[in-house]
């Protein structure tokens, strides 16, 4: 369920959402100037940052085996 | 009264000192507490503190009411690992607010929020490996897995398409089962407290607040947003205490002490409800 609910909370975290700025759209943060490339290159880093500590952090199973 | 010879103090024979260490984890727990995707447990399991900071908490015990009624400060500090608690709290205030201030003001700006975001979209995703991870240790994940995890991905897209309105002046109910949610998820490792606000969709809201608290900016306002969440737990506050106070300290509770409570307990809720 929790994995579920992380997957989902995706459509939430969009990037290339519009900004509600005030009850309306804010006109600053239209796709239009949004660079696409800068976009996918800071999820990748965040994602390859997340994934390390991932894959070194013990899971809470491991952990109190030890 | 027999005291019970079994001591579970995890510092047992030690004497309190100073636990940088401690405060270093803390900044990193508090950090990570406020983006969406970290968590704090997370943190505190990586850096080696979990199982400790656990054992800490659970150590709030009978025997520790029992040192505090008897103002016994050092059994009771040496019995929930105080100075530990201390300094590890002491860092996640610190982490939090340094956190608090930057990511808002990254999320405000509209040059810089779509890559907050999808920075928040890969720690999202790389968190995911952990909990997927977990699941796998748990059990094999089959068609009855796959059937929860759609479900959940179906409750948390549902919730995030909310109405605004909601999101924006949130009832105080809400907001309160909204930070009893957060606060769990945040000592869970994997479970991201700031996530599970991020989807209720009062997370925006809520920094919001904490901000303008950090900066002193607008405090009546702030206190306003908060009354509604103490105002019930000063509620149930009250009656907890009655309750362990009577039923399982036997304590002799004058009735009036109870009637002022409850009465202030009240007269709270309805503050809270049809304002000043």
């Amino acid at each position: 369920m929790m994995l579920g609910l992380m997957l989902g909370a995706i459509v939430k975290l969009w990037p290339f959402a519009a900004h509600e700025v005030d009850g309306g759209i804010d006109a600053g943060a239209t796709s239009a100037e949004i660079s696409v490339p800068g976009v996918i290159v800071s999820g990748l880093i965040s994602l390859l940052v997340t994934l390390a500590f991932s894959y070194f952090a013990p899971t809470k199973k491991a952990a109190s085996a030890t | 009264m027999p005291e019970n010879t079994i001591d579970h103090s995890p510092r047992k024979g030690e004497q309190p000192k100073l636990e940088p260490g401690a405060w270093i984890r803390g900044v990193g727990m508090g950090a990570a507490d406020v983006v969406p995707g970290f968590s704090g447990g997370t943190v505190a399991l990586f850096t080696g503190i979990y199982e400790r900071l656990v054992g800490a908490i659970s150590q709030f015990d009978r025997q520790a009411f029992q040192h505090f009624r008897k103002r016994e400060w050092s059994k009771f500090a040496e019995h929930v690992d105080l100075f530990f608690l201390c300094w590890l709290v002491l860092g996640i205030a610190c982490g939090f607010v340094a956190s608090t201030l930057t990511v808002k003001s990254l999320l405000d700006a509209p040059a810089t929020r779509p890559y907050v975001l999808a920075a928040f979209v890969g720690m999202v995703l790389g968190a995911s490996v952990f909990v997927f991870r977990s699941l796998q240790q748990i059990a094999p994940i089959g068609v009855k897995q796959v059937l929860v995890i759609v479900a959940g991905a179906a409750i948390a897209a549902a919730l995030s398409l909310m109405p605004a309105n909601l999101r924006e002046s949130p009832p105080y109910w809400f907001i309160f089962v909204s930070g009893a949610i957060g606060i769990c998820a945040m000592i869970l490792p994997g479970i991201s407290g700031a996530l599970m606000l991020m989807i209720l969709g009062i997370y925006e809201y809520l920094m919001g607040i904490a901000r303008s608290l950090i900066h002193l900016d607008d405090l009546f306002h702030c206190l306003n947003g908060l009354r509604g969440v103490w105002a019930g737990m000063f509620d149930r506050t009250v009656i907890v205490f009655k309750t362990f106070a009577v039923d399982v300290c036997e304590l002799p509770v004058n009735n009036a002490f109870h009637d002022v409570g409850i009465n202030a307990g009240r007269d709270c809720k309805a503050l809270a409800v049809c304002g000043p």
